[in-house]
């Protein structure tokens, strides 16, 4: 059985992903899967159920409590008349999750990359600097600058290498 | 609920994307799943053709093992709620069948007991809640000294009243007045559930909230306009340059000659927020002015100006909604007390958070106790003419 801590650590961002497009806002998106995991941590007897019925409870958990925020929102615009709340919701849930899932897919992958990796990399890539040059500001072989990079990029080969490489150089 | 069939669609789609391939007893689950949710082909076929996918703030900035150690402390400092786990199982039934029995015979004890029926309490379909009960109305009901008082609650047709005094619209005016001479006190007194708008006879409009009295005299005399106010009332002083608009209310007396506020002395020390003009505000021993966008008020037996954040929290009332914001939940439960004609109930400590949003008033109690529930930790429960505010348990979704 796999314990809240390990579901926190590894669903926490896409689950603010989830949450994101309904309440725009990247601090209440955090404080929605916070309270998610509260009533999660209430409720000790869900884990035996499994990872993917945890999935679900959360995400269902993070997406009422979402769509609360955003009526609660809604309704001070209401009044002032600036705009009609239509109480049918259009957002694709399937769409969301799979952008919620490879999101949170692509950050595992990221913290994957071992510290050492993710230097040599960002040397190499951003800095342009050669080997032998990266080998003597890290304090390494030119060999294990060679295996590190080889190493970065076999661990990287997805379609979404660029866009990995994109946060890594940020 | 979000089923779980559609997180191994978007486990296996977003699997299919970060690599370009799956195996082929995954790819065939997908195949199934995508006939089973057509809705999810066009968004892969986007993602497959398109790799730009949406991040929407820096994945890099969230510090995993500090957002735990936010969650634990969160936990932990949470008040304690009641375990409802024992809820489970047969109890739920148990607790309903008897639940259902008792509500039986509350209702044929109701039934018998009703000697006399509110005409405002009406049945709630929608919200769940034992009643509902109707919003107020226009009305209230004017004394003149030495004469029998009128009636004008819900009155809806036209009607002239003594001395070319009118009731038009719903609203009183007194703009016609015949006479000079006849200068008797008059008294409005807007009970709860009311509310009232009148035209002074030197043209002065006032919109009069419930449970407020305003007295004055038919006439004005050459030297001055004098009122004075019980609770809530927004004026909009018609100019006179030569007789100042004197309002009395509580321990503030407010002159104006040509400006709009809103006078609010519920509490023993008004409050006034002007929203046009000019005005010189008395309190005690210290008079100041105050333009527009300001309020003043008794704070310790000091006269304080200060700025109002919002206007719409002056005027909101008059044009019909319930005005949330910046208030706490007491100001909140007195506003419904006033217009729904309610009793609170409350023996929990109400917190002193400022709360945000707003509701028309011509809605049912029931709608709004909705809109609190949502908007505050409070349930809120309808029990005829008494509103009963406790702690919402935290309830599993």
């Amino acid at each position: 059985m796999l314990s809240i801590e390990y579901y926190f650590k590894t669903y926490f961002l896409q689950l603010c992903t989830f949450a994101f497009p309904w309440v725009n806002s990247e601090e209440i998106a955090k404080d929605i899967v916070q309270d998610a995991f509260i009533v999660l941590m209430d409720r000790p007897e869900l884990l035996e159920k499994g990872e993917r019925v945890i999935k679900s409870f959360l995400y269902t958990s993070v997406k009422n409590m979402a769509m609360n925020a955003k009526r609660r929102d809604m309704v001070f615009d209401k009044i002032r008349g600036s705009i009609t709340v239509e109480e049918s919701d259009n957002h694709n849930i399937l769409d969301d999750l799979i952008n919620a899932e490879l999101i949170g897919a692509l950050h595992r992958e990221l913290n994957q990359l071992p510290e050492g990796c993710q230097r040599i990399c960002r040397l190499i890539y951003l800095d342009g600097m050669k080997y032998e040059e990266v080998a003597r500001e890290l304090d390494v072989s030119v060999n294990t600058v060679k295996t590190q990079r080889v190493r970065a990029i076999n661990l990287l080969k997805t379609k979404f290498l660029n866009l990995i490489l994109n946060f890594l150089l940020l | 609920m979000i089923e779980t069939d559609k997180i191994v669609l978007a486990e296996l789609a977003s699997l299919l994307l970060k690599d370009g391939q799956l195996a082929t007893a995954q790819e065939n689950e997908l195949k199934r799943l995508l006939e089973k949710y057509p809705d999810a082909k066009e968004s892969l076929r986007y993602r497959l053709a398109n790799t730009d996918i949406q991040v929407p703030f820096d994945l890099r900035n969230t510090d995993l093992d500090q957002e735990w150690e936010i969650l634990k402390t969160k936990y932990n400092e949470r008040k304690i709620t009641p375990n409802y786990r024992w809820w489970n199982g047969q109890w739920k039934v148990r607790i309903g069948e008897a639940a259902a029995l008792l509500l039986l015979f509350t209702f044929v004890w109701i039934w018998k007991s009703y000697v006399k029926p509110i005409n405002y309490l009406i049945p709630d379909k929608v919200y769940g809640q034992k009643n509902d009960v109707l919003p107020g109305e226009n009305g209230a009901i004017l004394k003149i000294k030495g004469k029998d008082d009128i009636n004008l609650m819900n009155k809806q047709v036209d009607q002239s009243l003594s001395q070319g005094i009118e009731f038009k619209n719903g609203e009183l005016l007194y703009a016609q007045l015949k006479t000079k001479e006849y200068n008797p006190m008059h008294t409005l007194i807007v009970p709860k559930r009311s509310t009232i708008a009148i035209t002074l006879s030197d043209g002065t409009r006032v919109w009069v909230n419930s449970e407020s009295e305003l007295i004055y005299n038919a006439n004005f005399n050459e030297k001055e306009r004098k009122v004075r106010l019980k609770g809530e009332a927004y004026f909009e002083v018609a100019k006179d340059a030569k007789r100042p608009f004197i309002v009395e209310a509580n321990d503030l007396s407010i002159q104006a000659i040509g400006t709009a506020f809103d006078i609010n002395s519920y509490t023993q020390n008004a409050k006034v927020l002007l929203t046009e003009g000019r005005l010189k505000v008395n309190g005690q021993e210290k008079e100041i002015f105050i333009d527009a966008g300001n309020g003043a008020k008794m704070i310790k037996n000091q006269l304080v100006a200060f700025p109002i954040p919002d206007m719409e929290e002056a005027t909101a009332w008059k044009d019909g909604y319930f005005y949330f914001e910046n208030k706490t939940m007491q100001q909140i439960l007195d506003e419904l007390s006033r217009w729904y004609g309610i009793k609170i109930d409350s023996n929990v400590s109400l917190d002193k958070i400022r709360y945000k949003g707003g509701i028309k008033r011509d809605v049912t109690l029931a709608e709004v106790c909705n809109l609190l529930k949502d908007l505050t930790g409070y349930q809120l429960t309808i029990d005829k003419e008494k509103l009963i505010v406790t702690n919402r348990p935290k309830k599993n979704k």
